[in-house]
């Protein structure tokens, strides 16, 4: 499972930014997400979203073995993550993302939490 | 059971609060517009914004046929319509 | 402090200091945030000063909902006394800011004295930079925040004004989010007047709150109950533009400088119209799932505006007289570039059309230009003029009331204001309790603090009795959601239910303060912004609550509400009613008793010493 954006419904309203840090860190905090808006300054009222595609190549990739499939989703092990951030410069969608005051890289799990919330259901969930 | 002759009514916002219900059914009396919709469900037709039919917005004198879903949407309500 | 940032952000233009002070949990607990902050800032802290001076502070303002899980936690407030009415005012802006405000660690920014040369604001977490404003000054609103943006990253929330804040017009507002203003009560000015360009902030902080698990529950509640509202799509497809055609159909469209409430052309400018015509796309303010604001697109003119919401095409389509929708949205774009409040602009304008058309003013006070109603050059050329303050627009720069005064002729009595602020979007001599909400309103004649007009239909339009206790309640719930941060809009269009509101905030604050207990503090500030002007216009009171002679003496001429008007004596009962379900005086004073009742004691003491109260 792995969550689809259809970014030209997107209303830029970071809800699934706010239920993502909720959900990854119990904190109201939408810059500790794993899936990121952006509004797009030279075609206003449009977003780019980024979110993990859940392609694995973070689990390819990384030197410490950190990354495994857990439940369909790629996830990473806070306890082997050594902070290389390789798996951030090469995520192909840019959705491997470090919050503010924490080290390890947060990426979608696929709790489908955003998708739950998306007002428009910009966000689905798809196999 | 809705009858043969008959609509589902959905009010948006405050609208249920007039009728006393978020959702009903309601015979029609031939073929009424729908205004008197609203009005035969308590609801005054100016305090209606918009009408929608199936999903599609419609004009106040627009007619829905047997079968048809209305949904009356609410004025700018700023609140309770009744009482203090 | 939960829901709380925790410190204000202290801003000394004239001697570029720059310092933060912790929030008074006592602040907190009796003021919120948002409005209730800046009242109590300005009522402290501007006291005697000229709008337009170096003593006036300009509060910027989030409260603790704002940047919160819950729907539409996005309202930052702009406060200062008024350019425009010398009184307490602010205004209200949705989009990103109050959200990143509370990221940024801060709870409100409040700026002081006047830089000597164009400024911004820079602000990321706790970097914050007084910086040059130099090659930014002259820019359009919209303008400098795209370039901002460019400069410092998507990420920068900005709010920014134009020229008519540069050149001081007393009702140019503020801009953020590309196309959002804080519109009313000319915030834009004070900052053009602070030479305050810009602002701009980013935060990567948490909002701590009390209960987090009680937050999730219940927010998670409000947001799918609104998605699986079958209305929900009305307000993606037409946004707040789906209200001209019903405000036209009960007679309440302002036509004409406000000559009737019914406009012919509403085909021509409606949601239908607007949709097909001119849509784009939906944007939404922070964690809103109503997303009201529509982008549009002029083809005609290549220019993207968001908007027009329901009051620019109020102001701009009926009350000019334009039925064409993409007019409307240019002269949209063309204010929001200038920094002109949309609201005051097409009142003001309107005004200047109908004062044409009478021969009160001709080509020779114009300077050469026909002021026509239904003519969207004439708008444009009068809005440049008016934020330039070139020519004619340097008198209409000061708003309806001083400019019917200059001009004479009996065109004050359809100078359409009340303190000094040109009247908002509803025509209401169909409509005792919303005329009294406009005569009441303490900014001014705006809409936002009691939005009456539903009830004036359902109790019945002639009637009188009941609408003022009406009022009061209105006037202490729809501002209490401008002191917590967050947009009323999912409670009013949506139905949310207020109890969720009122579950909401002890589970985000931790404070024990009931519903009962939260009203109470804006009745609190009502009555504090009420002081204020007392304190700070001589003579104050019941004469400034009147509405202009038009709408006592004149009849509707057509539409649904034809031969309505409001006698003096029906707006004397309403006021009578009024200020003693307020525990006003018949001169619509607050009482010491009152003060002192809603823990304004120390303000009873102070007016009692300048023999302002009893």
């Amino acid at each position: 499972m792995r969550v689809d954006a259809t970014a030209s419904r997107c209303t830029g309203c970071k809800l699934c930014q706010l239920a993502c840090a909720l959900h990854q860190f119990g904190e109201n905090n939408p810059k500790k997400t794993a899936i990121l808006i952006t509004s797009d300054l030279l075609n206003t009222g449009h977003y780019r979203v980024a979110v993990c595609d859940q392609c694995g190549l973070c689990e390819e990739l990384c030197p410490a073995g950190a990354v495994s499939k857990v439940d369909g989703a790629y996830v990473v092990d806070p306890e082997e993550c050594t902070y290389c951030y390789i798996c951030v410069n090469e995520c192909p969608q840019g959705a491997m993302l470090v919050p503010s005051g924490k080290h390890t890289p947060v990426k979608c799990i696929s709790c489908g939490d955003c998708v739950e919330l998306c007002p428009t259901s910009a966000l689905a969930m798809v196999e | 059971m809705a009858s043969s002759n008959s609509v589902v009514v959905k009010l948006g916002g405050t609208l249920a609060e007039l009728a006393g219900t978020k959702q009903l059914c309601v015979e029609l009396p031939g073929e009424p517009t729908l205004a008197e919709v609203a009005a035969l469900v308590g609801v005054a037709p100016n305090l209606v914004m918009l009408y929608a039919v199936n999903g599609t917005l419609r004009a106040a004198d627009y007619r829905p046929s047997p079968g048809d879903e209305v949904l009356l949407i609410p004025a700018v309500a700023g609140g309770q319509l009744t009482g203090r | 402090m939960n829901g709380y940032a925790g410190k204000i952000l202290r801003v000394d233009l004239s001697t570029g200091k720059t310092w933060t002070e912790p929030v008074d949990p006592k602040l907190a607990r009796e003021y919120l945030g948002g409005r209730g902050f800046a009242a109590r800032l300005i009522y402290d802290e501007v006291k005697g000063a000229e709008a337009l001076g170096p003593d006036n502070r300009l509060v910027l303002a989030s409260g603790p909902f704002a940047g919160v899980f819950l729907p539409a936690g996005a309202k930052a407030t702009f406060a200062a006394k008024s350019s425009a009415t010398g009184l307490y005012g602010d205004a209200n802006v949705g989009g990103h800011l109050a959200a990143e405000l509370k990221y940024a660690g801060y709870d409100a920014i409040v700026f002081q004295g006047s830089a000597d040369r164009p400024v911004y604001l820079f602000v990321d977490d706790e970097t914050v930079q007084i910086r040059d404003a130099s090659r930014l000054w002259g820019k359009g609103a919209i303008e400098a925040e795209v370039a901002l943006k460019d400069e410092l990253g998507e990420d920068y929330q900005i709010a920014t004004i134009g020229p008519a804040g540069e050149n001081l017009v007393k009702y140019a507002c503020v801009g953020h989010d590309i196309g959002r203003q804080a519109g009313r009560t000319g915030a834009g000015a004070v900052m053009g007047s602070k030479r305050l360009k810009a602002i701009a902030v980013r935060g990567s902080q948490t909002v701590p709150v009390a209960d987090i698990e009680a937050l999730r529950r219940i927010s998670k509640e409000m947001f799918l109950k609104v998605k699986a509202d079958p209305g929900l799509q009305v307000w993606h497809d037409y946004g707040l533009g789906s209200v001209c055609s019903w405000a036209n159909s009960i007679g309440a469209f302002p036509t004409r400088n406000f000559s009737s409430g019914y406009f012919e052309g509403i085909d021509g400018i409606d949601h239908h119209a607007m949709r097909e015509r001119i849509i784009v796309g939906s944007k939404a303010c922070f964690g809103c799932p109503m997303a009201c604001g529509k982008f549009s697109r002029v083809k005609e003119r290549g220019v993207w505006v968001e908007g027009p919401e329901y009051e620019t095409t109020a102001l701009i389509g009926g009350n000019c007289a334009l039925n064409r929708i993409e007019d409307v949205a240019y002269a949209n774009y063309v204010c929001d570039e200038l920094g002109l409040d949309t609201i005051s602009a097409g009142n003001v304008i309107g005004f200047a059309m109908e004062c044409f058309q009478r021969g009160v003013i001709d080509e020779r006070t114009t300077g050469g230009l026909a002021v026509r109603f239904g003519d969207v050059e004439a708008f444009v050329t009068l809005a440049n003029r008016i934020a330039r303050r070139e020519g004619i627009g340097d008198l209409l720069a000061d708003g309806v009331k001083q400019t019917a005064a200059v001009w004479g002729k009996g065109s004050e009595s359809y100078a359409i204001q009340v303190k000094g602020l040109e009247w908002s979007g509803y025509e209401s001599r169909g409509a005792p309790a919303m005329m009294l909400a406009y005569m009441t309103a303490d900014i001014g004649a705006h809409h936002n603090r009691a939005w009456a007009i539903t009830y004036d239909i359902a109790q019945g339009r002639e009637k009188v009795e009941g609408k003022a206790a009406k009022v009061i309640d209105l006037q202490h719930v729809r501002p209490l959601f401008d002191c917590l941060g967050a947009c009323r809009l999912p409670w009013v269009e949506m139905g949310l239910d207020l109890k969720y509101y009122a579950e909401l905030f002890p589970a985000v604050t931790g404070l024990d303060l009931s519903w009962e207990d939260l009203l109470q503090v804006s009745e609190r500030v009502y009555n504090l912004t009420r002081a204020y002007a007392v304190r700070e216009v001589p003579g104050f009171g019941r004469s400034h609550d009147y509405p202009p002679e038009r709408f006592i003496s004149e009849p509707v001429p057509d539409g649904a509400t034809a031969g309505s008007r409001i006698p003096r004596d029906t707006l004397d009962a309403l006021l009578d009613d009024y200020y003693g379900l307020r525990g006003w005086d018949k001169t619509g004073r607050p009482t010491g008793v009152t003060l002192r009742r809603l823990g304004l004691g120390d303000v009873a003491e102070e007016l009692a010493a300048r023999g302002l109260v009893e």
